[in-house]
């Protein structure tokens, strides 16, 4: 059980909702969502033995759900928008206030390479050292763009 | 600030659908069958038909199941994702090139051939090399006119520096994560034989018995990964280098970008996901940079129309994830 391919097999079986909420961030429903699983999946165990280093394999497997939710993306104009109404609907929990869910509905509205950013950040909850390995981007580039991002979200929300 | 990781509330609320599960399972199961078919190379292609076959079908139950009104067009274009994913192995950027660089032409007096080609794997240094170097081949590299050096000779010198100096660069900037990975805590068992992958590749985009048109790829790949590329257009009859000028007339730089303006206007208009840094007026006082102008150092290769294909690399003129932007000008 050890070769990096079956290191990667159980990595997915234990973070499969944490890619599927990934990919459901950038896609917006639950069709496209489930194609980007399936493809990262397939990239992923075709390539998982060029990793080296399994402690790498966190970083790197967000890094395959977002380019291939990206690709979904580019790919033939897939229509988003986000909708408040495919939340679920659970009465043990209670809704956030209004202004907690208009930050999350700009969040969405965001320009892909920076939503990436304040996803990963926020809501995946990595360091700005992982994400720029996710996204292949030096570490000046990822802060720029979390700070841009904030400040998108802060001109949005207080206008 | 607090409110947005309020919301992470609401993102982990995203609903997980049943068939999850499912998805994740079979694409596992599809993969796994397909690593025990590669080891047995005789039943190569019976296995791949079926498997094939397979995929198609267990895409359609799960089709089946959710929205019915999008199975068709979803299923083809999942479906035909797959297949390209199954047969990415098949391709190899190497073999492509061997395959281009191999393709016959009928008395050419240029082309563009693998003057070096060696893979190795340093075991000390963890590094891995495939190296494919270019060379162009011209008649006229013992130019009768000794006096000017050949265009040829000059081009083959500047691959052979930056080949080297990519080979170089590479070592240090891992033996540089190296030593940091070390001097910041880390241990031997951690480090467990690390590797960086250095590729050099090129691939030909236009030949004909005069002109050669190609572009030299070179890569280095470990945590983080990047590409450079170096574009070279040469007349061989003319013994110089073609400029965009040479191909566009006196009028290269409006003719260049109105048509690269124009095309990034279209393609953000086919795409909402796309943006050109500076097409949208930031109001934040962030300077994006951005296109303005293409001049004497703007990149570009010939397609196989002859025509110029000026080139961005991914992040200067775009969000890195539309990666290198090109732009094909009509003569």
């Amino acid at each position: 059980m050890n070769s990096v391919y079956d290191q990667t097999v159980e990595y997915i079986l234990d973070n499969q909702e944490k890619m599927y909420r990934l990919a459901y961030s950038y896609v917006q429903n639950k069709e496209n969502a489930l194609d980007v699983v399936q493809n990262a999946i397939c990239t992923a165990l075709e390539k998982c033995d060029s990793i080296r280093n399994p402690e790498a394999l966190r970083t790197w497997i967000y890094r395959v759900v977002v380019n291939e939710a990206l690709q979904l993306l580019r790919k033939g104009k897939r229509e988003i928008s986000w909708d408040p109404g495919t939340m679920p609907e659970d009465t043990y929990w209670e809704a956030p206030v209004e202004e907690v869910q208009e930050v999350y509905a700009q969040v969405q509205k965001l320009p892909p390479p920076i939503k990436t950013i304040i996803v990963l950040r926020f809501y995946e909850e990595l360091s700005l050292k992982e994400i720029a390995q996710v996204t292949g981007l030096n570490i000046n580039t990822v802060k720029s763009r979390l700070y841009r991002g904030l400040a998108d979200l802060g001109k949005a929300i207080s206008a | 600030m607090k409110v947005l990781q309020e919301s992470k509330k609401i993102y982990d609320r995203i609903e997980i659908p049943e068939e999850l599960s499912q998805v994740v399972e079979d694409s596992i199961q599809r993969m796994e069958e397909q690593r025990k078919a590669g080891r047995q190379a005789d039943n190569k292609k019976q296995d791949e038909n079926s498997r094939q076959a397979g995929t198609v079908h267990s895409m359609k139950d799960r089709k089946k199941k959710s929205a019915i009104k999008k199975v068709v067009v979803r299923t083809l274009s999942t479906a035909a994702a797959l297949l390209i994913c199954f047969s990415i192995g098949l391709n190899s950027n190497q073999a492509f090139a061997m395959g281009m660089s191999e393709l016959p032409f009928v008395g050419p007096l240029a082309r563009v051939l693998t003057i070096r080609s060696y893979e190795e794997s340093n075991e000390e240094t963890g590094i891995n090399v495939a190296v494919e170097v270019p060379a162009v081949e011209a008649e006229n590299t013992q130019s009768k006119e000794n006096s000017q050096p050949s265009v040829a000779i000059d081009v083959n010198a500047r691959i052979e520096e930056i080949v080297q100096q990519h080979l170089a660069k590479a070592e240090k900037d891992f033996a540089d994560y190296k030593e940091a990975f070390f001097a910041t805590g880390g241990t031997e068992e951690e480090w467990a034989g690390r590797t960086m992958d250095v590729v050099v590749d090129y691939q030909i985009k236009y030949q004909d018995d005069a002109r050669v048109s190609f572009v030299l790829y070179l890569t280095e790949a470990w945590v983080a990964s990047y590409q450079e590329e170096y574009y070279y257009n040469l007349d061989l009859a003319e013994n110089q280098e073609l400029t965009l000028e040479d191909i566009l007339g006196a009028d290269w730089i409006n003719i260049a970008n109105d048509s690269i303006f124009g095309q990034m206007e279209q393609r953000m208009e086919e795409n909402e996901d796309y943006v050109y840094w500076g097409s949208e007026k930031d109001d934040d006082g962030i300077d994006m940079g951005g296109f303005t102008t293409v001049d004497r150092n703007t990149t570009f290769y010939i397609n196989e129309a002859g025509n110029p294909v000026v080139t961005f690399p991914k992040y200067e003129i775009a969000p890195g994830f539309m990666g290198v932007q090109e732009f094909e000008i009509q003569k």
